[in-house]
């Protein structure tokens, strides 16, 4: 539930970052074309005076009041405050100088810019804050520059705040949900926590009863031999016994606190441990486990991990079975084989829940073990693969 | 074999007495820690069967006195792995866990080592530990 809560925060905060970014990015788009339609107008109207504000020898236009306020383009300081300069060139490319009123730059190299500008398209911007275009009239080319510098400052301070205030929404929008999504998870780790205890104390509540059952069975085919009656008992308590078996596993881990543990120790202990009852079944067993294999994982979920591995070594190999750990290139890789008499095959299916192959038969178990394997790998950022080639199954692990 | 069997179960028990009775063993049951420690003293048992959850009863103590009157001890418990407190002097010979089959516990049983060989086992397990 833990994982789950931080998976929600992670896209909640996602979602709320790509909303901010196409909003922001679409607010300041637009914000900026605006500012090159405005900075167009005022190059047509230089234009359409061949350079200057009005055609020679005419009165300069004036904008029109509106109720707003006379802004931009159709302010009637328009002409008084728009600095520029303007260029003519002949077929020839003689440069004339049609208008100068720029500071930033002197003529000599205003018509060197103006001529650099006779190369590219019809308008746009040039040295980031001047607007230009290229237009033809009476047989030349005539190149008008404009200085936008004060009319885009604005347009830049909402670009910067745009950014700086959408950072501040996300980082806040995440502090905020990570407070208040402790409060709305809270009843659902409680509820997930008491169905996990629930199956935990089932669990338990059943395997003693179905211990003396499997005895009471025996004792009833000791004293008056097998019946179809007595069989079939045997045969419905074993299918529960499995059941049981794999009911406690139901209630897996999802939060998975990790520790530094050493997995070839833990491999070799545990299957020690587990010595006799392959000895009682006949099989040999080989354990190879260097040490130290250090692992980032949670040991009470890499002991399950290796028990389930060797449970499967113990119920389906024929003769004999291995476990081994290796550590490489800071990856660790657990191998778990044993001879078979199934046919080759991919056995990849066998991680999922409820699935047996052929050879399962009547042990006990309803197919959750090898399941409860690959959750285990998930949570530990693992993968897993099995095949069956050569008279021999293998299972590995990548962790 | 002379074998205890300690569990809270009455049924358990029942069952297993005859089992056990009838693979050929001398049974004797206790439901409790303390019936177990009262029984241990002046009795010789080959084997005791014993619940993690006797009642009355501190487990480590028990298979340590079982371990000094040389008896060999296995543990019936939810899970077939040694518990971790459990080590060294106080480690039963092996662990079952529940639901077993009748056979898988007289499996175990046969193929416990031998006493002496049970005692060499002890000192590995306490190397081990």
């Amino acid at each position: 539930m833990h994982k789950v809560r931080k998976q929600f925060i992670l896209y909640a905060v996602a979602a709320v970052a790509v909303l901010l970014a196409v909003l922001l990015t679409v607010i300041n788009g637009v914000n900026f074309t605006m500012a090159s339609e405005d900075a167009d107008r005022v190059t047509s109207l230089l234009a359409e005076g061949q350079g200057s504000f009005g055609r020679p020898g005419s009165t300069p236009p004036v904008g029109e009041f509106r109720r707003i306020g006379p802004m931009g383009p159709d302010s009637p300081e328009l002409t008084a405050s728009i600095r520029y300069f303007t260029y003519a060139f002949d077929e020839n490319g003689r440069a004339e100088r049609v208008a100068f009123a720029l500071s930033a730059v002197d003529e000599t190299e205003a018509e060197s810019w103006a001529r650099q500008l006779l190369t590219k398209q019809d308008t746009g911007w040039t040295r980031t804050t001047y607007r230009y275009r290229i237009y033809e009239a009476d047989g030349r080319t005539f190149v008008t520059v404009i200085d936008q510098g004060r009319e885009l400052l604005p347009s830049y301070r909402i670009l910067i705040i745009s950014v700086v205030g959408g950072l501040l929404a996300v980082l806040i929008s995440y502090l905020v949900l990570r407070v208040t999504s402790e409060k709305l998870f809270h009843p659902l780790e409680e509820a997930d926590r008491r169905q996990k205890r629930f199956i935990a104390d089932a669990e338990k509540a059943f395997q003693v009863p179905l211990t003396v059952i499997h005895a009471d069975v025996e004792l009833l085919e000791r004293a008056g031999g097998a019946s179809e009656e007595t069989r079939s008992i045997d045969r419905q308590v074993r299918q529960m016994t499995g059941l049981v078996k794999d009911l406690g596993a139901l209630a897996i881990f999802e939060e998975v606190r990790t520790e530094t543990l050493d997995l070839g120790a833990l491999v070799r202990d545990t299957a020690a441990q587990y010595e006799e009852r392959f000895r009682a079944r006949g099989l040999v067993l080989r354990v190879d486990a260097e040490t130290p294999v250090p692992l980032q994982g949670n040991r009470e979920a890499m002991e399950q991990l290796v028990r389930e591995l060797l449970d499967n070594a113990l119920q389906f190999s024929l003769t004999k079975a291995a476990i081994s750990v290796t550590e490489s290139s800071g990856r660790v890789t657990l191998r778990q084989t044993g001879d078979t008499d199934l046919p080759e095959q991919n056995a990849e299916r066998i991680f999922d829940r409820f699935i047996r192959l052929e050879n399962a038969g009547d042990t006990s178990g309803v197919g959750l073990g090898l399941w409860r394997v690959k959750e285990i790998v998930r949570a530990h950022n693992g993968r897993q693969s099995a095949r069956i080639r050569g008279g021999e199954f293998l299972l590995e692990i990548d962790l | 074999m002379r074998i205890l069997i300690a569990a809270p179960d009455r049924d358990l028990l029942t069952a297993y007495d005859k089992l056990l009775t009838g693979s050929g063993h001398a049974v004797v049951t206790a439901f409790d820690g303390t019936q177990v420690m009262r029984l241990l003293a002046g009795r010789g048992f080959d084997l005791a069967i014993l619940d993690r959850c006797l009642p009355r009863a501190d487990v480590g103590a028990v298979t340590a006195a079982l371990r000094r009157e040389s008896t060999r001890s296995v543990l019936l418990q939810d899970h077939p792995v040694r518990p971790v407190e459990l080590r060294g002097e106080t480690a039963p010979d092996a662990c079952l866990a529940y639901p077993f089959l009748p056979g898988e516990l007289l499996a175990l049983l046969e193929s416990l080592p031998p006493l002496r060989e049970a005692e060499k086992g002890y000192e590995a397990v306490n190397d081990h530990a």
